[in-house]
């Protein structure tokens, strides 16, 4: 494990000062962190306004605050792509990890690390909006906004989020991560219902561009340990970026993941070619001036964002199928992460027939 | 923050007011409809100047006015002096007022220039950058400029003909999100380039990230790039410009103008008369849109048998229309 950037301030909303949650993290940062008490976390993330480059200072910033806002909220899917509307439990916004691609750096308008540091409250609106709808199944995940692990050293927000999900019987819990802090959760009564998941990519990727991110062999051996404690396991190829010598990359990657881990563990596996904004191209080149990706040949998708061709992404998410059938077998279900129709139709040879059906598939891949 | 201009002021003799720096012109000759106003009515509003401590007053605003008034031998001219310690701030609501529309962006990026230096002249802040950045821009209402800072600043680094393409107006301003990432060396021989072609702006907006990605990507040098830019230019026989950027384009976008390709190719063979195909944008996602043209009943009615009948004869060729989309040619991939 790269170590963690390190958190130089932490701004406190007063109304929290007193948690659990804010005395764990001040106590763990320990001496020599600037702490600063604020009645207004909107003035502090105003001073990181990421269209001057703070990138770097924000991700060395962490803003602990009352719960506020939506405990749950879905996914940003875009109505030109099939979307599996999956809801993001929203705890935490921003991630320490810095990887290059990441789509934060042009979708916030700032890159500050902030935690909702009242858990009790955050997870008693989640609880309300769970309770209040039976009917309905939430397939919740942490790992849209945030690393779902990442911060785990400071805050241990996932063993409270797996205590919170295994009493709902009409929600599950995804946590998606390219860290591996998950010795907490293994002695959890977790009831099968949280799927702990690792965003993968092959290795010159993971060096190059997911820089402070784990090893792909420290996120296989992770997931092991989660396998053996009776977790089930997910794997996110999201963004994949077909650049010179991707083949044997991610073949290498997808071999590791079925020689290190059953079939039967994966509750799904995902799929994404890299697309960005326009304006994050622009980001990633200054910040990263050594990246070669962004110089690769994308058109304008109908949802506005850079994307490769669409046959150049057909012919990549069948070799990756290819190899998921042939180290994996036909168990473990593949989704794309916003595809379209055809794609869908020319790789996997059916196509869902909204995004309400391609949701309903990924509930029964967990529920079955 | 408006400037207060109905302060006092006082007729200063012009041999004690110093040129400034703060908003310096590139071109300090009076334009002629500003002369014929002073000849006609004198200055309508006082120059603005911060006092010094010894010798003559240190011009902020009025540099052409000034200029006007030393040729036409003026004695003096109304002034509305400043305090040394405030001038910084006065100067820069100056730039503020002026910025807008008559000042290039070489004039800007000497104005911030000289706000900065005011500022850590004065030993206001450790981090002046950082604080005009944060602080003071902001709190004048120049967010804009505030976001476009170092920008300007690369743009005050970037050789002299450069930045003289950029005052002239040859390069826009977005030139200076793209222009960093190339070598001063590279930077000339862009601005000459689009000077040489004559590229309007639209074109130049396209044709400098076209260039940075093709030379990225492929790892050559921008004059070898050039060198081939002709050479399609000459066989193409197309009109310069477009020509130039039909080649970028080619270079830049090898997989789509691949796709196009094949797409027009079976389209040709396929010839339905007055029926056209529209695929759909990028060759992404949607349906393919077809468009027949008919003027009477009996006359559509022939054309859907006879587009029946080539549907049946020629089904292959129709098959392939579609391919381009979905066909993942390894060798047209790699």
């Amino acid at each position: 494990m790269k170590p963690l950037s390190p958190v130089h301030t932490v701004y406190v909303e007063n109304r929290v000062a007193h948690t659990a949650m804010t005395r764990r993290v001040l106590e763990r940062l320990g001496h020599g962190v600037d702490v600063q008490f604020t009645d207004d976390p909107a003035e502090v993330t105003a001073r990181y306004d990421l269209r001057r480059g703070a990138h770097r200072r924000g991700k060395q910033a962490l803003l602990l605050h009352d719960f506020r806002g939506e405990a749950i909220k879905p996914c940003p899917g875009t109505p030109e792509y099939l979307c599996c509307l999956y809801q993001i439990l929203n705890f935490a916004v921003g991630c320490p990890l810095d990887c290059t691609y990441c789509i934060l750096q042009d979708y916030f308008s700032n890159p500050l690390l902030t935690v909702q540091a009242n858990p009790d409250a955050f997870l008693g609106a989640a609880a309300e909006i769970l309770r209040s709808t039976p009917e309905q199944f939430w397939r919740l995940g942490t790992g849209e906004f945030a690393d779902s692990l990442a911060l785990e050293p400071l805050t241990d927000y996932a063993p409270l989020l797996v205590e919170f999900i295994r009493d709902f019987p009409n929600a599950m819990l995804e946590l998606k991560s390219k860290a591996v802090h998950v010795d907490k959760l293994l002695d959890l009564d977790h009831q099968g219902r949280t799927v702990c998941a690792w965003s993968m990519n092959w290795e010159k990727v993971t060096e190059e561009e997911e820089l402070k991110a784990s090893s792909i062999e420290e996120r296989l051996e992770a997931a092991r340990k989660c396998e053996a404690a009776g977790y089930r396991l997910a794997f996110h190829f999201d963004p994949i970026l077909p650049e010179p010598g991707w083949e044997a990359g991610y073949e290498k990657t997808v071999r590791r993941i079925f020689e290190t881990v059953r079939p039967e563990s994966i509750v799904w596996i995902s799929l994404g070619c890299f697309r960005h904004t326009p304006g994050l191209e622009w980001t990633i080149r200054e910040r990263f001036p050594k990246n070669r990706y962004t110089y690769g040949e994308f058109i304008l998708g109908g949802d506005k964002k850079m994307r490769y061709p669409q046959p150049l992404r057909i012919a990549v998410y069948r070799k990756m199928m290819e190899w998921i059938r042939q180290y994996g077998g036909p168990g473990p279900v593949v989704y794309f992460c916003m595809e379209n129709a055809q794609v869908w139709q020319a790789v996997m040879g059916r196509v869902p027939k909204n995004n309400e059906v391609l949701g309903k598939w990924l509930d029964h891949a967990f529920l079955d | 923050m408006a400037l207060n201009l109905s302060a006092t002021f006082t007729l200063m003799p012009l041999e004690n007011i110093q040129e400034g720096h703060c908003l310096p012109r590139i071109d300090p000759a009076c334009p002629e409809h500003l002369a014929k106003s002073l000849r006609q009515h004198g200055t309508l509003q006082p120059l603005l100047a911060r006092q010094s401590e010894k010798g003559p007053a240190i011009l902020i605003d009025g540099n052409r006015r000034l200029a006007f008034a030393r040729r036409e031998k003026w004695e003096s001219l109304p002034v509305q002096l400043l305090p040394p310690e405030t001038a910084w701030l006065e100067c820069w609501e100056m730039a503020v007022e002026l910025n807008g529309t008559d000042r290039s962006l070489l004039e800007k990026a000497l104005a911030l220039q000289g706000f900065l230096d005011c500022w850590q002249r004065d030993g206001r802040e450790d981090d002046a950058e950082e604080t005009a950045r944060t602080q003071a821009l902001p709190r004048l209402g120049m967010k804009a400029l505030a976001r476009n800072r170092e920008k300007l600043g690369l743009l005050l680094e970037m050789p002299e003909g450069v930045q003289q393409a950029f005052h002239g107006g040859l390069l826009p301003e977005k030139a200076l999100t793209v222009l960093p990432f190339f070598s001063g060396e590279d930077q000339l021989r862009l601005a000459r380039a689009v000077e040489e072609w004559r590229l309007s702006v639209g074109m130049t907006h396209r044709f400098l990230p076209l260039c940075l990605e093709i030379i990225k990507r492929e790892n050559i040098s921008l004059e070898k790039l050039f060198s081939e830019i002709e050479t399609a230019k000459n066989a193409e026989g197309r009109p310069q410009r477009e020509g130039i950027m039909a080649a970028l384009d080619k270079r830049r976008y090898p997989l789509r103008y691949r796709i196009q390709q094949e797409f027009e190719e079976v389209w040709d063979e396929i010839k339905e008369p007055n029926l056209t195909v529209t695929p759909p944008p990028e060759f992404e996602g949607g349906p393919f849109q077809f468009q027949m043209e008919a003027h009477n009943p009996e006359d559509l009615a022939d054309q859907l048998n006879n587009l029946q009948t080539s549907l049946k004869e020629n089904r292959e060729l129709w098959q392939r229309l579609f391919a381009p989309a979905l066909s993942p040619d390894e060798d047209r991939l790699s």
